[in-house]
C-alpha cells in the first residue's frame, strides 16, 4: 500500500486546459512523452495542445487499463484468460460515435500509442471491409468528389472489383 | 491538426491523415477491399502509401472455369480476357494469354492492362500439328528480355524467345539430356534454370545475340540429396500398399533463394479398386540450390525456414511472398510464414497424357502445409465453394494481384 501512494504522477494538460494526474507508468504508454520522462527533461506537467480533454480522459482510459492488465489479477475471479478480458475490453471500448473515432486515431498516431492506433485503424477497416465504394461513402460522409471521367477511369482500372 | 470537438460537426474522414490511411489499408483483408477504398473519394485515392509499401495479401486461385476465387473472403471475380483465348496460364504477377490465331499478351488484373506482344513465337503459330500442341503448355516464365515455356510433350521441352526490339523472335528450343524428365522452370536473378526429375538443375543461357544455334545448358552437378524414411518406402513397388506416395518437384524463387520443393502425395494402392483411399498431399520437403556460383557444382541444402516468407506452389505458377508470423493477430488475409500453399495437381511429372481429360477441381487435394508441425490444414476459404461448378478447360494455378 504504501509503494501506491509513492508512485510518480505526472500531469497532462490537454488543449483546453484541463489537468490530468496519471501514473508515471501510464504515461510512458504515449511513447512521444515517454523519452522526455526518461530524460527527466520534463517537468511534472506536459501540455498537449493537439489533443481536446475528451479524446484525452479516454487515451487515459486505454493506457491504464493496458497498464494494468500486464500486471497478474489478484483475485483472479474472471472465467476468461486475460487475454481475452482485455480483447474484450478493447471491443466495448472502441463502440463509439464516429467523430471520437476519427479524434481517438488521430491522438494515437500523435501520441504514438502503438496498441490503441492498431486497434482504431483495425476498427476502421472492419467498417471498410466488404462495401462497394458507396456504401463507405454512406458510411462515413463522405462526399463523391470525382469527376465523372475520374470515375470511369477508376472503374475501367479494376472492372472486376466493382462488378 | 487540432483534434474536432467532435459532437456535432461531421468527422473530416476525407482528412484521415496518410500515415492512418496506410495503416487501414493494410488492414482491409481483400484486393477487392484496396481498391474499393482507393475509390471512395479524391483524397483516398491520392493520398495512399505506394504498392510496394503494403504487405501483399493471399493471391488468388485461378480457376479452372477462367474466374478468379480471392482468398480468404470467397469472392468470385472476373477480368476481362479477349475472345478466343487457347491458352491461359499465370506468370505471377499476370495471365500469359495465347488466343486462337496465335497472337500472345500478357494481361495484369490489377491494374488492367494488356501487353500485346509484336509477333508469336513459332511454337504458338496455328497449323494443324501446333493446334494439338497450343493446349499442352503447362508454364511460361516471362522477363523484358526473354520468354521460356515448358511444354508437355513426351518428356516435356523447354522452348525459349528472346523478347524487345527488332526483327522476329529467335525461338529456340533447349536440348535437353535424353535420359530425363522436366520437372519445372524458373527464372532467377535473370537466368533461366531447369529441373529435371533427376532434380539435377541446369543454367539455360539464352545468347544475346540473333543466332539460331540451340542454347546451351550448363549443368550444375547438384550433389544428390539422400532419400528419408518416407521416400524410400515410396521407391518399393507393392500393389497393396496404403501409403505409397508419388512425388512432385517445383522450383521456386524465395527471395535470393533458388528452393526445389518436393510435394509427397499419398495416392491409393493398386489393388483393392475400391480401397476408398484418396489421393492426397502428405508432405513436403524443400531444398536450397546453394554454391551455385561454385564453378558448375552446387548442392541442394534442405531448409527448414522459409526465412519470414510463404510458398505457393501450383504447375503452371509458383512464387514466393513475405508472410505474417504464425501468430499475428492483424490479417488472416495474409500468408503465414513457414506454409506453403498448394492446389491439386493436374499431372505428374511422369505421365502427362495429352489427350487428358478437364483439368481436376482444385480443391480436391489443396491446403497448406506447415512446414513446423509438418501437418496439412485446409485453405483459408471463409465461404464454401469447393465444388464442381467451377469446371472448366483451364489448370488451377495462382494470380497475384498489384493492388
Amino acid at each position: 500500500m504504501a509503494a501506491e501512494d509513492l508512485k510518480k504522477m505526472i500531469t497532462l494538460k490537454s488543449s483546453d486546459g484541463e489537468e490530468f494526474k496519471v501514473e508515471e507508468a501510464v504515461a510512458m504508454e504515449l511513447q512521444t512523452i515517454r523519452h522526455m520522462i526518461e530524460d527527466e527533461c520534463a517537468d511534472n506537467e506536459i501540455p498537449l495542445p493537439n489533443v481536446n480533454s475528451k479524446i484525452l480522459s479516454k487515451v487515459i482510459e486505454y493506457c491504464n487499463k493496458h497498464v494494468h492488465a500486464a500486471k497478474p489479477v489478484a483475485d483472479g475471479a474472471s472465467a476468461l484468460s486475460p487475454a481475452e478480458d482485455l480483447k474484450n475490453w478493447d471491443a466495448e471500448f472502441v463502440k463509439v460515435d464516429q467523430a471520437t473515432l476519427f479524434d481517438l486515431s488521430l491522438a494515437a498516431n500523435y501520441l504514438d500509442i502503438k496498441a490503441l492506433l492498431d486497434l482504431t485503424c483495425q476498427t476502421i477497416a472492419d467498417m471498410i471491409k466488404g462495401k462497394t465504394p458507396e456504401e463507405i461513402r454512406r458510411t462515413f460522409n463522405i462526399k463523391n468528389d470525382f469527376t465523372a471521367e475520374e470515375e470511369d477511369e477508376i472503374r475501367r482500372e479494376n472492372q472486376w472489383a466493382f462488378e | 491538426m487540432a483534434a474536432a470537438s467532435g459532437s456535432t460537426c461531421r468527422p473530416p474522414w476525407p482528412d484521415l491523415p496518410q500515415e492512418l490511411l496506410g495503416l487501414v489499408l493494410a488492414r482491409v483483408p481483400s484486393h477487392a477491399d484496396r481498391v474499393r477504398l482507393r475509390a471512395v473519394c479524391c483524397a483516398w485515392h491520392s493520398c495512399v502509401p505506394r504498392q510496394h509499401a503494403l504487405p501483399p495479401l493471399l493471391p488468388w486461385l485461378a480457376l479452372p472455369n477462367g474466374t478468379f476465387l480471392s482468398l480468404p473472403d470467397g469472392a468470385i471475380h472476373r477480368v476481362p480476357v479477349p475472345h478466343d483465348v487457347c491458352w491461359r496460364v499465370s506468370t505471377g504477377g499476370a495471365l500469359f494469354i495465347v488466343q486462337g490465331d496465335g497472337t500472345c499478351s500478357l494481361t495484369t488484373p490489377s491494374p488492367a492492362t494488356t501487353t500485346a506482344f509484336p509477333e508469336p513465337p513459332f511454337w504458338f503459330r496455328k497449323n494443324s500439328r501446333a493446334n494439338h500442341l497450343l493446349n499442352n503448355i503447362s508454364k511460361a516464365v516471362v522477363s523484358d528480355h526473354l520468354v521460356a515455356v515448358l511444354k508437355i510433350s513426351g518428356r516435356n521441352n523447354v522452348f525459349t524467345s528472346r523478347r524487345g526490339g527488332g526483327p522476329p523472335w529467335k525461338t529456340t528450343k533447349w536440348a535437353r539430356p535424353g535420359y530425363s524428365f522436366t520437372a519445372d522452370i524458373a527464372l532467377f536473378q535473370g537466368k533461366l534454370y531447369v529441373l529435371t526429375s533427376q532434380e539435377e538443375l541446369h543454367l539455360v543461357e539464352v545468347d544475346d545475340e540473333n543466332t539460331t544455334a540451340a542454347p546451351a545448358g550448363n549443368t550444375l552437378r547438384m550433389r544428390s540429396i539422400p532419400w528419408d524414411d518416407e521416400e524410400r518406402k515410396y521407391r518399393r513397388y507393392d500393389p497393396y500398399a496404403n501409403d505409397s506416395y508419388m512425388q512432385r518437384r517445383y522450383l521456386v524463387v524465395s527471395g535470393d533463394q533458388l528452393l526445389m520443393v518436393k510435394r509427397m502425395i499419398n495416392i491409393p494402392p493398386v489393388l483393392p479398386l475400391d480401397s476408398g483411399i484418396e489421393k492426397r498431399t502428405h508432405r513436403f520437403r524443400v531444398f536450397e540450390a546453394a554454391d551455385l556460383l561454385n564453378d558448375g557444382y552446387g548442392r541442394w541444402r534442405e531448409v527448414t525456414t522459409l526465412t519470414g516468407r510463404a510458398l505457393f506452389v501450383s504447375e503452371g505458377c509458383s512464387e514466393s511472398i513475405p508472410a505474417a508470423a504464425a501468430e499475428a493477430q492483424c490479417g488472416s488475409a495474409r500468408a503465414r510464414e513457414d506454409c506453403i500453399y498448394f492446389m491439386t495437381e493436374d499431372h505428374n511429372e511422369y505421365f502427362r497424357d495429352t489427350d487428358d481429360s478437364a483439368p481436376k477441381n482444385p480443391f480436391d487435394d489443396s491446403g497448406v502445409y506447415h512446414m513446423r508441425a509438418q501437418t496439412v490444414t485446409s485453405l483459408p476459404l471463409e465461404t464454401s465453394t469447393m465444388s464442381a461448378e467451377h469446371e472448366g478447360p483451364w489448370s488451377s494455378t495462382w494470380i497475384f494481384p498489384e493492388t
